[in-house]
């Protein structure tokens, strides 16, 4: 991965209505390392697509500037055009022309060589024999298909996709997230928004978390999910106290369990889990689950908790905590140290015998 | 200035319409001198009945054909309808999309589109002529035909409808889809046209007829070496000011996602 930026934004905004009051995209910094596979998420409405439009020159910023593989998104974007391959939403065609005229079409548009045809469209299962046919008698995910081959084939330094996952079969859809990878580890960078959480934490190296207009969270997929509250699960001999006093520790619930003790459910920040099982052990433990976090509960907690309705870029907690204290470098040490690794999400402090509950949050 | 793939493309697009508009044209237009035989036979000898107007010569029988209310129907559909649904309708299909993500300036997609519209214009111009020429042949007129005025009744026609075109390609890039386009290009060539054809005969409207691009526009005038230069000016300047409108309002546009 290189050290120069493919997207560079600062404070970018784009606001609508008559006196600004619609915003749109309020105030994102956004720094894309070439070479990265960044993820965009957020629901409709949130301002991914804006994002895209802005920096693309479909839409005029509002303040803020930005910059496409070191070129300004206003003053120069038919060059950024002629170096970025672009699906947007809801992809539409020429319903006149066959898919091969249309890919044809748009490759001389692109005044760039085809380099990659081939290779999408087998990797996407496009036969000679479909792009034939005329695009009108195309399903939407054949069409979603053609898409995807138009912002590929020329190779772009800078893909730009916007919910390239949209009608295609999960089959395809990994299909696309090989490909992305393939030319992620080519040197190409790829910025793309989705609605697919799965995707975008399998994939991406990064994530911005986008919330009316907003950007709320831009880290590494690992320090997100890894400093994400953790679901525990336990069972106990006897009744604990003060479980609710421990700080980081939430939703607690005790539910007598029969003759073998009680059940505790709750959540726990990963920083007070040790605490949290030290004071389950004084109470007799004598089963424990913690469940991995994902990618989508720390989305979700971004969209379901009103105290990150501030807007302000957060990082987590801990993070913020650590890095607002220590230099750089130290802050970087001090979280990996203070995070569990992403490998080992679950921790087990269970009796042998006791059989694990096996659950998925995916 | 422009993208000849572009072009090639949109030309391809509205082929049919092409073909078969320009093919009724010239059907269209050679019934004009066989209507002008006709009744040159049906008067022979007789003295010229009064209201007979421009039927009693060739030059203003084909002048009738060509401000003819069908005639304006099929002139704007092959000129100002090409340009008018040209952004707009890429728009409103979500196809401007993939055509502004390519190194195509605005102004450029915008100009290729408009110089459809003026081929358009154009070739529907041609077209008239070339059926009036046929016309002529059939009914044995030709001797009448003033051959040597043709090619500037061409080139003011074309002229006269690449100007509505501009008009089209002007409202095309001001909106988001067709219909408000399309309703005020067709009010504006509505407008001009009732304008000229009431003030004809109604004294009240008639000092206002000047304010009509069809006041202008005299075939007749054309065909008879009488015509005016300034009446060409005049759909210079109009076009210019539509399409710099059109240069100046596209580009800055805001295009967000479409619906």
């Amino acid at each position: 991965m290189s050290n120069s930026f493919a997207i560079q934004t600062r404070a970018l905004s784009k606001h609508y209505g008559r006196t600004g009051e619609i915003k749109a995209l309020n105030a994102v910094d956004l720094e894309i390392k070439e070479g990265e596979l960044f993820g965009f998420l957020g629901p409709n409405g949130a301002g991914k697509s804006t994002a895209i439009r802005t920096l693309l020159g479909f839409l005029h910023p509002t303040a803020g500037s930005a910059t496409v593989l070191g070129l300004d998104i206003v003053k120069d974007s038919v060059e950024i055009r002629r170096r970025v391959g672009y699906l947007p939403s809801g992809f539409a065609v020429y319903d006149y022309m066959s898919g091969r005229e249309y890919l044809d079409h748009m490759r001389a548009l692109s005044g760039r060589p085809s380099l990659l045809r081939h290779r999408v469209m087998e990797a996407l299962e496009l036969s000679d024999a479909i792009l034939k046919r005329p695009v009108r008698d195309y399903s939407r995910g054949m069409r979603q298909k053609i898409g995807v081959v138009q912002a590929l084939e020329t190779d772009p330094e800078l893909l730009i996709l916007d919910e390239p996952s949209e009608g295609l079969d999960p089959l395809m859809q990994r299909s696309l997230q090989e490909l992305l990878l393939e030319r992620v580890a080519a040197g190409r960078t790829v910025f793309f928004s989705s609605h697919l959480i799965s995707e975008v934490e399998r994939i991406c190296n990064r994530v911005a978390i986008v919330r009316g207009g907003k950007l709320v969270a831009l880290e590494t997929v690992e320090t997100l999910v890894r400093f994400q509250r953790r679901r525990v699960d336990a069972l106990v001999a006897r009744k604990p106290t003060r479980l609710t006093s421990l700080a980081g520790v939430f939703s607690v619930k005790v539910a007598p369990e029969g003759k073998s003790g009680y059940r505790i459910s709750c959540e726990a920040e990963s920083a007070a889990v040790p605490k949290l099982i030290a004071r389950l052990q004084t109470s007799g433990l004598r089963d424990l689950l913690i469940e991995a976090a994902s990618l989508e509960e720390a989305f979700m907690s971004y969209y379901g908790d009103a105290r990150h309705s501030s807007g302000a870029v957060q990082v987590f907690p801990e993070v913020a905590e650590v890095k607002k204290t220590l230099p750089k470098a130290a802050a970087k040490r001090a979280v990996a140290k203070r995070a569990p690794a992403k490998k080992s999400p679950t921790k087990k402090a269970a009796p042998k015998k006791s059989a694990a509950k096996k659950r998925s949050s995916r | 200035m422009i993208n000849l793939t572009l072009f090639r493309r949109l030309l391809r697009g509205h082929r049919i319409r092409l073909a078969v508009g320009l093919a009724v044209v010239v059907v269209w237009s050679l019934l004009f001198p066989v209507i002008y035989k006709a009744f040159q036979d049906s008067i022979a000898g007789k003295p010229i009945p009064p209201g007979a107007g421009n039927f009693s010569s060739l030059a203003g029988t084909i002048s009738v054909g060509f401000i003819h209310p069908i005639s304006i129907a099929l002139f704007g559909i092959l000129s100002a309808g090409l340009t008018v649904g040209a952004l707009s309708g890429e728009r409103q299909r979500g196809t401007l999309e993939l055509l502004l993500s390519r190194p195509l300036s605005r102004r450029k997609i915008l100009l290729t589109m408009l110089l459809e519209g003026l081929v358009g214009a154009a070739l529907v111009s041609l077209a008239y002529i070339v059926g009036t020429v046929l016309g002529a042949q059939i009914a044995g007129v030709t001797d009448q035909l003033a051959f040597e005025q043709l090619p500037i009744l061409w080139v003011y026609g074309a002229l006269f409808w690449g100007m509505f075109a501009t008009i089209g390609i002007a409202t095309s890039g001001s909106f988001d889809n067709t219909a408000p386009s399309m309703a005020i290009t067709v009010s504006f060539i509505m407008a001009n046209y009732i304008i000229e054809v009431i003030g004809s005969f109604w004294d009240v409207v008639e000092p206002y007829r000047f304010l009509s691009l069809f006041n202008h526009f005299s075939p007749v005038d054309l065909l008879n070496g009488t015509v005016d230069s300034s009446s060409a000016l005049i759909f210079g300047v109009v076009a210019l000011i539509a399409a710099g409108w059109a240069l100046y309002i596209f580009p800055r546009r805001d295009l967000a996602a479409p619906n």
